[in-house]
């Protein structure tokens, strides 16, 4: 059953110049892009910076409106994780209050405090947390913070924008973890953007491989890294050798 | 943070000197030895003396007495006025740099064309029509000192509304109203502070300057402009009249620039805290700035 079905996307953004602000002409974020996304599945989206896989991931979280084409989504309850976690929780906000806000937005505030707490304990972080700021958290346990406010909304896909770059290779691995262990338990299905092959690799099923704003490349995870087709896919997957 | 602040001379004395007339304008009755109205037939433009320790006016009235039920008047219109120029600033610079596009336009050109208007006899001419009340002056100095926060606000919020937590809090299907006074509002506040308190000094500096005048806080009603207005006659035999409410003046505003300088050198250089934070927390490394003694 398809939870996200996309189809001939396409979204650009004016480039402006000058004091006038004249429009010198548009960048092709996204250009025709056509995805299914299976329910339960974690599909990773690669490719390089500036190859539009953020701009996707917000069309499909209704964040940006498509230029054109068509997207049907199966679920209202999506969420989001971003990559900058110094970034992505209100600096004047407490912990608990974070937290709390998606559920106080849903109107699902019935044993709130509760859910809060059980949250907390699910992501390993202790609970006089809830009483501290943002700035007093590493940028792991930030991570942390914004995927307990995820889940908090019982949500049936997340975005997962580069959920993982901005932090050290140790911490990494226990995000990624915890990312998985949450969608075995709760079965969520993942859109996971990433410009790292090997997390991808690590937690995807399919993977969709993005260049200049298209799809180059669709396939089952294993495939595409045992036999990748397209000429940049193959260059893509030499680099992390190097490594 | 409030080491450094207290490590700040200047700005030290200028709140302890504000903190003494908030107390002198809450306790006016217990503090003032005589009513701000009481006449004194026998002591008519007496030089400060132990009864009247900052002398009399013309009729007879303890000039010391006066100057602090007129702090009541001069510390709330700063107050009030300031505050209503915060919000009116706040919520226009807001809605201006969260809505973007036509919105924006129309609003910040508002502010251009209030911005031209020469402020102080723009409130002339409105006080001219309406009836000199202190509720007036209050609105009349609040409206017109709006702008600069609208402009403070719109900006800081342009930056403000690309953070992912606001893109989080749409998602999760927030409302506009709900982003603006949960998100970018209390994130937006900190350089309004500095410029609020600047600003409670140009009011009271408007006030007294409107009274002088004799246009702002009407008679027998104390505050420090109508005070010096009834010395200037008198200039020549009895300094005193004028003299003392003028250091009032100068001493209130003085401080409130000295404290809101000191904020703002404590807020401004916000690049040097948040660097400050995040590299202590992400790799143990504390960048130490010189210390400025």
């Amino acid at each position: 059953m398809l939870i996200v079905e996309c189809k001939n996307l396409k979204k650009s953004f004016p480039i402006l110049r000058g004091y006038m602000r004249d429009e010198a002409g548009r960048v092709m974020a996204v250009d025709d892009v056509s995805l299914n996304i299976e329910r339960g599945h974690i599909v990773g989206l690669v490719g390089e910076s500036g190859s539009g896989k953020t701009t996707l991931g917000k069309i499909i979280l209704g964040v940006l409106k498509p230029d054109s084409g068509e997207i049907r989504l199966g679920t209202d309850k999506l969420q989001v994780i971003f990559q900058d976690p110094y970034n992505s929780l209100d600096p004047r906000m407490k912990i608990r209050d974070i937290l709390s806000e998606g559920l106080i937005l849903k109107r699902d505030t019935e044993e709130k405090r509760e859910r809060v707490e059980e949250m907390l304990d699910l992501v390993k972080l202790p609970r006089f947390a809830l009483k501290k700021y943002p700035h007093q958290f590493s940028g792991g346990e930030r991570q942390r913070i914004a995927i307990a406010r995820a889940l908090l909304t019982r949500p049936e896909m997340i975005v997962c924008d580069e959920p993982v770059s901005s932090l050290d290779v140790t911490i990494q691995l226990q995000i990624l973890k915890l990312l998985k262990d949450i969608k075995k338990r709760f079965n969520i299905t993942y859109l996971f953007i990433s410009h790292d092959l090997r997390v991808v690799r690590y937690m995807c099923d399919r993977v969709a491989v993005m260049k200049d704003g298209k799809i180059i490349e669709v396939g089952g995870a294993a495939d595409i890294y045992s036999n990748p087709s397209h000429p940049y896919t193959k260059q893509l997957l030499a680099s992390i050798l190097r490594i | 943070m409030i080491r450094e602040f207290t490590r700040n001379k200047m700005a030290l004395a200028g709140s302890i000197f504000i903190l003494i007339m908030i107390t002198f304008a809450l306790l006016a009755p217990i503090i003032a030895p005589y009513g701000p109205t009481d006449i004194d037939i026998k002591n008519i433009l007496s030089a400060p003396s132990h009864a009247h320790i900052f002398g009399t006016d013309t009729l007879g009235r303890d000039i010391f007495s006066r100057i602090v039920y007129g702090s009541r008047i001069s510390l709330s219109i700063g107050f009030i006025a300031v505050g209503i120029a915060v919000i009116m600033g706040v919520l226009i610079g807001s809605i201006a740099g969260y809505y973007g596009g036509k919105v924006e336009s129309v609003l910040m050109r508002f502010v251009d064309i209030m911005l031209c208007f020469p402020t102080f006899f723009l409130i002339l001419a409105v006080i001219a029509v309406l009836e000199p009340s202190i509720f007036n002056i209050m609105i009349v100095i609040g409206a017109t000192g709006w702008m600069s926060v609208a402009r403070l606000v719109r900006a800081e919020v342009l930056s403000l509304k690309e953070r992912d937590y606001v893109t989080c809090a749409s998602v999760m299907g927030a409302s506009d109203a709900w982003i603006i006074f949960r998100h970018l509002i209390p994130n937006a506040i900190a350089p309004v502070l500095v410029s609020a308190t600047l600003g409670i000094g140009g009011a009271i500096l408007t006030e007294s300057a409107l009274s002088f005048l004799g246009i702002g806080v009407q008679p027998p009603t104390p505050s420090w402009g109508n005070i010096l207005m009834d010395g200037k006659s008198t200039l020549g035999v009895a300094w005193w009249l004028t003299i003392f409410p003028g250091v009032f003046i100068t001493l209130t505003v003085l401080s409130y620039n000295l404290l809101g300088e000191a904020l703002r050198d404590l807020l401004d250089p916000r690049l040097k805290q948040c660097v400050d934070d995040r590299f202590s927390l992400t790799t143990n490394l504390t960048v130490r700035h010189p210390d400025p003694e």
